[in-house]
């Protein structure tokens, strides 16, 4: 049977459908300024985010090996550069990325960035410190030559972001195994993943312009 | 441009012969069941006698089995797929499929539509997942 996720803003909202620069639909990221980042509420409160909730319809087994990673843009691009560019573009920034505080107060923050710690708290959300572990950035260097570019380099979906919807509310999965997301009602594993992100934008950045890129969701299911 | 995430060179299915001469049991090529008979995850498994990765080059036609394991170890199959976010994602998104996957006891092969086999090793923890469709 096949097998298809919902990914959503919130848990029980529609798939993102925000209109995209060249005509396609998708998740709008935002703008974002010379140290800032994007969704920004306020900085100083290390306030604002973009927020995936994934779900699935099988119905025999959870999904497993569930992963994420980002590849060159294959809508109608309508950025400032290329399709092309623009993937080699969030890959360097990433790669690039070093900074020491959540909130990018030092400028040096950069690239795709997602959180993986549902509950974690707000002030310490996407902490650098806990990169590699919770926090993943798309193209950075600490797993390999380069992470989250592809199907082989793929950040699992970890524990922490596993969640249960107990009747519209969200309640941490009991015990959620890493990479799997259970069917409808499984209290045990979850039944969503809800992670954070936001793009960061160092200070030094010269180019401006809308950048655009494929986020991919890789899953396995019960053939 | 639509960029593939593996160059698909091969069809491929899942197949389940057995011992006491019930007719071989295949899959689709490439593709999910439509109903869940048709799922491998129900068909029987007792006098199983092996299980396979069919793959055909898209190329030749040519028809191999690089993966196959005994039945006392198959577990069951699964497809490998990946959904893209940022074009087209009004509802529900139904990913392309990238590779079939065979769990023995021990291992998982996954077999990409590229032609490349990756083997893992089922870690302590991954073996005490019990996949609905077998209870094992």
């Amino acid at each position: 049977m096949t097998v298809s996720i919902l990914i959503s803003e919130t848990m029980a909202g529609a798939a993102f459908n925000d209109s995209l620069a060249g005509g396609s639909s998708g998740i709008d990221w935002g703008q974002a300024s010379n140290g800032g980042y994007t969704p920004l509420t306020s900085q100083a409160a290390n306030t604002g985010k973009k927020s995936l909730w994934v779900k699935h319809d099988a119905t025999v087994d959870p999904t497993t090996d569930n992963k994420v990673f980002i590849q060159q843009y294959s809508g109608t691009y309508g950025g400032a550069d290329s399709a092309a560019n623009d993937f080699t573009t969030f890959k360097n920034k990433g790669y690039a990325s070093n900074s020491s505080t959540s909130n990018n107060t030092d400028g040096l923050y950069s690239g795709l960035v997602v959180e993986m710690d549902y509950d974690i708290s707000v002030a310490s959300q996407f902490d650098p410190a806990r990169i590699g572990t919770q926090v993943f950035i798309f193209g950075d260097g600490v797993g390999s030559p380069q992470d989250g570019i592809d199907l082989t380099s793929a950040f699992p979906i970890i524990t922490d972001s596993m969640v249960f919807n107990n009747g519209g509310s969200p309640v941490l999965a009991t015990t959620p195994v890493a990479g799997k997301i259970g069917k409808s009602g499984d209290t045990v594993l979850g039944d969503n993943s809800a992670s954070y992100w936001r793009f960061y934008l160092e200070s030094a950045a010269i180019t401006g312009g809308i950048m655009q890129t494929d986020l991919v969701w890789a899953y396995s299911f019960t053939a | 441009m639509k960029v593939p995430f593996v160059l698909p060179k091969y069809d491929v299915r899942w197949r389940l012969d057995y011992r006491d001469g019930t007719k071989t049991k295949l899959g689709f090529w490439t593709r999910e069941a439509d109903n869940l008979k048709d799922m491998a995850t129900f068909k029987r498994t007792d006098g199983l006698a092996k299980a396979f990765i069919e793959v055909k080059d898209k190329e030749t036609g040519v028809i191999a089995t690089p993966v196959h394991c005994a039945g006392h170890d198959f577990c069951l199959f699964k497809w490998r797929k990946v959904a893209r976010i940022g074009l087209g994602t009004k509802g529900k998104v139904s990913g392309e499929i990238v590779a079939l996957v065979l769990v023995t006891r021990t291992m998982e092969a996954t077999f990409y539509v590229d032609g490349t086999l990756r083997t893992d090793i089922r870690t302590d923890e991954e073996k005490k997942f019990h996949y609905e469709g077998y209870g094992r």
